[in-house]
């Protein structure tokens, strides 16, 4: 046995001229909990259809545990979805949707019974087995949703935006639950959404995905922090987006100039002329009357201020004619003078995320 | 995401579409083909049809009294679908602006008279308007009037059937598009400076017109085929094209004629629902904005 | 305008006619239990038609043959029609916009031209005019009311639901069996009762294809109102009448219940 439970291989799946997933390769780790997150239409609900079963891929492979699940129908790979609508049984009471699963095994009637209990105290709705599904909160649809596909043991936990239809409080706290669930039961997860906050709260690894494409597949840290493709940057979290170009690299540090106004980065093997894109967190950024030693540094003009809770968010109109956006803790902002707002904005130069695509 | 496709039920196709396909195609398709085919060929001596192509089905309806027929048929149809239009909008109206919770109950109590018996319902008419029926009796009794007043066997009971009839059909599709109508586009009307008569006018009918269009076309068709109503009520002063088509068939048995008539009703039909797939669908264009 | 005027214009509008639609019905049943055979003034109440009718035997044979003719008429429609129905909602393919026309034509064209069509189909074909023309017919023109109100249940029906069958171990007839039959049931159950009102209810078209011996009611009613009228029709009508309301009551619940 090795250490992948789940491995896409080059998968693709066309219909007709559309390309919903494109050549896509992922191995995910036993036990991982793994997300894979993107704007709608990026392929990622393809790509859980695909490890399902619901879908055959048009090219490429998809392993579980090491074996090839080609033309295995859903009922044959030992996978279960939990769905983005539930779909709960509308016409069977909350223990027999989760017993469904066992009885299709033939399971004796005693083990289901103690099984359902046991599923229903995992998902802490003991007392709940009578009821039919519409009588039943969002949140607690879920989890029955989840105690009817864990009931079969599946190797991997397949999420489809499971979250989707929760209001924001209780999305927050199912987040948590679900987090503790996955590492009480040590089941592999694979948990599609577009939320990013919901991605980088819950997952071991985060897939991004874009157009069809793996833009990215990395932990939370490196996918926030380290983005490497200009999507990536964009899509997770609020950042500052420049284009620019190389023009001097030396030992340590390359010079890039944005627009006129030449800044330093770390070096990343660049080579002088070519173009690429700079990639800076509002937060890394800091406010300042004077240049300061040893930072990348621009002048620029304030533009306005937002005042957004925790965090103020000051635009600046810089003299390359670049915006920027700069978060501050809201309680000790930089105090402007009214009457030369001239300042200059600085971060150190790891902070900016150098990238060529 | 894209939609399920279920690729993996192979064969499904085959074994739920071939039984409706097989009996649609012999127990339609080819009867109307048949009459389409007959209404081409002679009527042989004995009510047989004769396998002679000829026109003269068709020629023979240019005979003043049948073309006077077919107009009296389309004048009475006409009517019908008028007088339900405008009993019915008002009706259909108020229904739809009736409290939530009586609505689903009114609109309940257009539909169960829809499901009994239409040939009932001409009967329970009969009971009332002939000579010695209901209203005569008490009117008399009452001192009102002393001679029965005729009330059956012409064209106005016929038309009291037919609009009695096909009330319903006319009340659905109205209540739908009424019902549908989103009342802040009258009050952004009256904001607007429109009187309600002019909001009525303006907004409400062109907005529920593809109602009054489906609930016309639904009155107006079978109007056209429902012969037990003539036959029941219109006495015998009183003949319409599908009275005639039944008795080509029934009685004269000169099938090819009675075919050349259905197919006039075919087509009539046809024509109507072209026309209303037309102005409606397009539509459905400009309704958004 | 003022709208409590408006509410009651409304009010009294709606009642006259709600009594324009109900008074003939309701005079009619009244006078099935009236005394007098004149059907015009209420002289005193009596069952005494409705047990004529039990002893009229052309009666008792057309309510055996419209039993026949609706019951299977509306299994086989039922069959044919949930099958046709499932078959569209799932699949697309050549010619479904052609099947779709064919589904329309009895519901748009009068029914005298099928009734006139199917005649003359039965005797080309030479067979007899009886019950199974009969069955026949009424199968024809019920298949696109059973489609059309099957589809609108599958409409509602949440294709996930299937998929997480089979994603919980069932194979295609199980979830057939398990899940899609038993959350459209509704729906073929509200077609089939539809189907059987239409077949108990058709004049027209059993008119051209019923045989001399195979009359159905309504086209036994049809032939004594043509008689004259007499209390014994007023009774076989009203038994009639409360017959199909009762299903189509049952069915317009069914169909409220199912798109709540």
């Amino acid at each position: 046995m090795g250490d992948n439970m789940v491995q896409l291989i080059n998968i693709s799946k066309n219909y007709g001229d559309n390309i919903a997933v494109d050549s896509v390769s992922i191995d995910i780790k036993r036990g991982e909990f793994i997300t894979l997150l993107g704007p709608s239409g990026c392929g990622k609900t393809t790509t859980l259809r695909l490890i399902a079963g619901f879908e055959q891929p048009t090219g490429g492979a998809v392993l579980l545990d090491g074996e090839p699940v080609e033309g295995k129908q859903p009922h044959q790979r030992n996978v279960n979805t939990v769905f983005q609508n539930y779909a709960l049984f509308p016409h069977m009471n909350v223990s027999d949707n989760i017993a469904f699963g066992l009885r299709m095994k033939k399971t004796p009637r005693e083990q289901i019974k103690q099984k359902v209990s046991e599923m229903l105290s995992l998902v802490q709705l003991e007392g709940y087995g009578g009821r039919m599904p519409d009588q039943l909160s969002g949140g607690q649809k879920q989890r029955i949703a989840i105690a009817r596909a864990l009931i079969n043991n599946p190797k991997v936990l397949l999420l489809d935006e499971p979250l989707g239809a929760l209001d924001l409080k209780l999305r927050k706290q199912m987040q948590l639950e679900l987090k503790h669930l996955q590492q009480k039961l040590g089941i592999t997860f694979v948990y599609v959404t577009h939320d990013q906050e919901e991605a980088l709260t819950m997952s071991d690894r985060i897939a991004v995905m874009n157009r069809g494409r793996l833009e990215q597949l990395g932990y939370p840290f490196d996918i926030y922090e380290k983005p490497e493709t200009r999507f990536v940057a964009d899509f997770i979290g609020e950042t500052n987006l420049y284009q620019g170009k190389v023009s001097q690299v030396s030992d340590s540090i390359a010079l890039v100039d944005l627009n006129g106004s030449v800044v330093h980065v770390a070096r990343n093997e660049l080579v002088c002329g070519e173009t690429v894109w700079l990639a800076i967190r509002p937060e890394r950024i800091k406010i300042s009357f004077w240049p300061e030693e040893g930072k990348a540094a621009v002048r620029g003009r304030f533009k306005e201020r937002i005042y957004v809770g925790s965090v103020l968010k000051t635009v600046l109109k810089l003299d390359n004619g670049m915006e920027m956006t700069v978060s501050e803790q809201a309680l000790q902002p930089f105090i402007f003078d009214p009457d030369s707002d001239q300042v200059f904005v600085n971060w150190e130069p790891e902070d900016a995320v150098v990238m060529r695509s | 995401m894209l939609s399920a496709t279920g690729r993996w039920l192979t064969g499904g196709p085959l074994w739920t579409l071939s039984p409706v396909i097989i009996f649609m195609v012999t127990f339609l398709a080819l009867p109307l083909l048949l009459v389409i085919l007959v209404s081409f060929f002679k009527r042989g001596t004995y009510g047989d049809i004769n396998y002679v192509f000829t026109l003269e089905n068709y020629i023979r309806m240019m005979d003043p009294l049948y073309l006077k027929i077919l107009w009296v048929s389309l004048v009475i149809s006409l009517a019908t679908t008028v007088v339900c239009l405008l009993l019915g909008y008002p009706f259909a109206y108020f229904i739809a602006r009736a409290p939530k919770k009586f609505r689903l109950l009114l609109l309940m109590l257009i539909v169960v008279p829809f499901w009994t018996n239409s040939l009932v319902r001409t009967y329970a008419w009969i009971i009332l308007l002939r000579t010695e029926g209901v209203i005569n009796t008490y009117l008399m009794q009452l001192g009102i009037i002393h001679q029965p007043l005729t009330m059956l066997y012409n064209q106005g009971s016929v038309l009291v059937g037919l609009v009695y009839t096909l009330f319903p059909f006319m009340i659905l599709p109205l209540y739908a598009s009424i019902e549908k109508l989103d009342s802040s586009y009258l009050e952004a009307a009256g904001d607007l400076g429109a009187t309600p008569w002019q909001a009525f006018l303006r907004v409400t009918l062109p907005l529920t017109m593809p109602g009054i269009i489906a609930g016309s076309l639904l009155v107006f068709i079978p109007t056209l085929g429902y012969f037990f109503i003539p036959d029941l009520m219109g006495g015998s002063k009183t003949m319409l094209i599908s009275n005639l088509i039944k008795n080509q068939f029934l009685t004269a048995r000169d099938w090819p004629f009675g075919s050349a008539l259905s197919i006039i009703l075919i087509v009539i039909t046809l024509v109507l629902i072209y026309a209303y797939i037309r102005v409606v669908g397009s539509k459905k264009d400009t309704e958004v904005f | 305008m003022n709208s409590a005027v408006f509410r009651w214009t409304s009010m009294v509008y709606s009642f006259l006619i709600y009594l324009f639609l109900y008074v003939p019905i309701l005079i009619l049943i009244v006078f099935s239990f009236n005394d007098s055979k004149l059907n015009a003034v209420w002289t005193g109440f009596t069952l005494k038609w409705y047990g004529k009718l039990l002893q009229n035997q052309g009666v008792l044979e057309a309510t055996k043959n419209s039993l026949y003719v609706a019951f299977f008429s509306t299994v086989i429609s039922t069959m044919i029609g949930t099958l046709a129905a499932v078959g569209m909602y799932r699949y697309s393919f050549k010619g479904k916009s052609v099947l779709d026309g064919l589904l329309y034509i009895p519901v748009v064209i009068p029914e005298i031209v099928l009734g006139v069509a199917l005649l003359a189909f039965f005797v080309m074909i030479k067979m007899p005019l009886g019950l199974l023309t009969l069955v026949l017919a009424h199968i024809t023109f019920s298949i696109p009311f059973v489609v059309v109100v099957v589809k609108a249940r599958l409409e509602g029906f949440d294709r996930s639901l299937e998929e997480a069958a089979m994603d919980l171990g069932a194979n295609q007839l199980q979830t057939f069996l398990k899940i899609t039959f038993p959350v459209i049931f509704p729906g073929i159950l509200a077609g089939a009762l539809m189907a059987l009102t239409l077949s108990l209810d058709d004049v027209i078209i059993s008119f051209f294809v019923a045989g001399p011996s195979s009359t159905t009611l309504p086209l036994k009613v049809f032939s004594m109102v043509k008689f004259g009228v007499s209390p014994e029709i007023n009774a076989l009508s009203t038994i009639l009448l409360l017959f199909v309301i009762t299903i189509a009551v049952t069915a317009e619940k069914l169909r409220i219940k199912q798109e709540k």
